[in-house]
């Protein structure tokens, strides 16, 4: 199953990525998610172990299970305000 | 029947540093409300003794968004329900002593007051999926990792 999933932050920076397409087995949850970009950029893999994932505009505990319609995001440590 | 009044709560997120930083104690507060506790975060020009010159805050638009409402909701849950807020965060470029996020909470005593104006900031610096990179003197940047 195809996913797109969203990069923010230093995240984006680092892939040159906003946006990436990934083909996860079906059924998938968030940490497959994590698991996959992390084997992609493995410089990336400590932000990836401090980053958490979004389904919905909502942050995600596992088990989730996600659909390819879900839009998903990772979210690196956050440092608003 | 009698008229039952919808608490206001708003929340946003503001291209821009925050311009209106001030706010009439009769724009929030209800008549049995006695207290209006304000928050105004503002850049500031250090960090960890390097000069910073601006910062550039990204955002997660319409999760954002729908975060800082529910932080308003759990605040009102966790300190009174009948607390009125307006909570708005700015993005983009800014510059030190510009403001970056703007709390304001109206309750009936000072305490849930000042307790919920800091509880929202504290959240805030957990769940608001808001990043922000400093760019500092010496030509280099980094996004901060958590604050």
């Amino acid at each position: 199953m195809e996913i797109a999933v969203l990069y923010f932050a230093g995240m984006s920076e680092h892939t040159g990525k906003k946006q990436e397409v990934f083909d996860l087995p079906n059924p998938c949850g968030s940490a497959d998610v994590l698991e996959r970009v992390s084997n992609n950029y493995p410089h990336l893999s400590a932000l990836c172990n401090r980053s958490r994932v979004a389904i919905g505009h909502a942050f995600v505990k596992e088990p989730v299970e996600i659909n390819a319609q879900s839009e998903i995001a990772i979210i690196p440590p956050v440092s608003g305000g | 029947m009698a008229l039952v009044k919808t608490p206001l709560r708003e929340s946003g997120i503001i291209d821009g540093p925050l311009e209106a930083t001030l706010l009439s104690s009769q724009d929030l507060c209800r008549d049995e409300h006695g207290a209006l506790a304000s928050f105004v975060g503002c850049v500031r020009n250090e960090h960890f003794g390097k000069n910073v010159t601006h910062l550039h805050y990204e955002c997660y638009k319409p999760m954002a968004e729908s975060v800082l409402q529910s932080l308003i909701e759990e605040t009102c849950e966790k300190f009174d329900p009948e607390l009125q807020a307006r909570v708005f965060h700015g993005i983009g470029t800014m510059y030190p002593a510009q403001a970056s996020v703007v709390i304001h909470v109206s309750s009936g005593h000072r305490v849930a007051a000042f307790d919920a104006c800091r509880h929202i900031i504290e959240r805030i610096k957990e769940d608001l999926p808001v990043w922000k990179q400093e760019f500092y003197a010496d030509g280099t940047s980094e996004w901060l990792k958590g604050s």
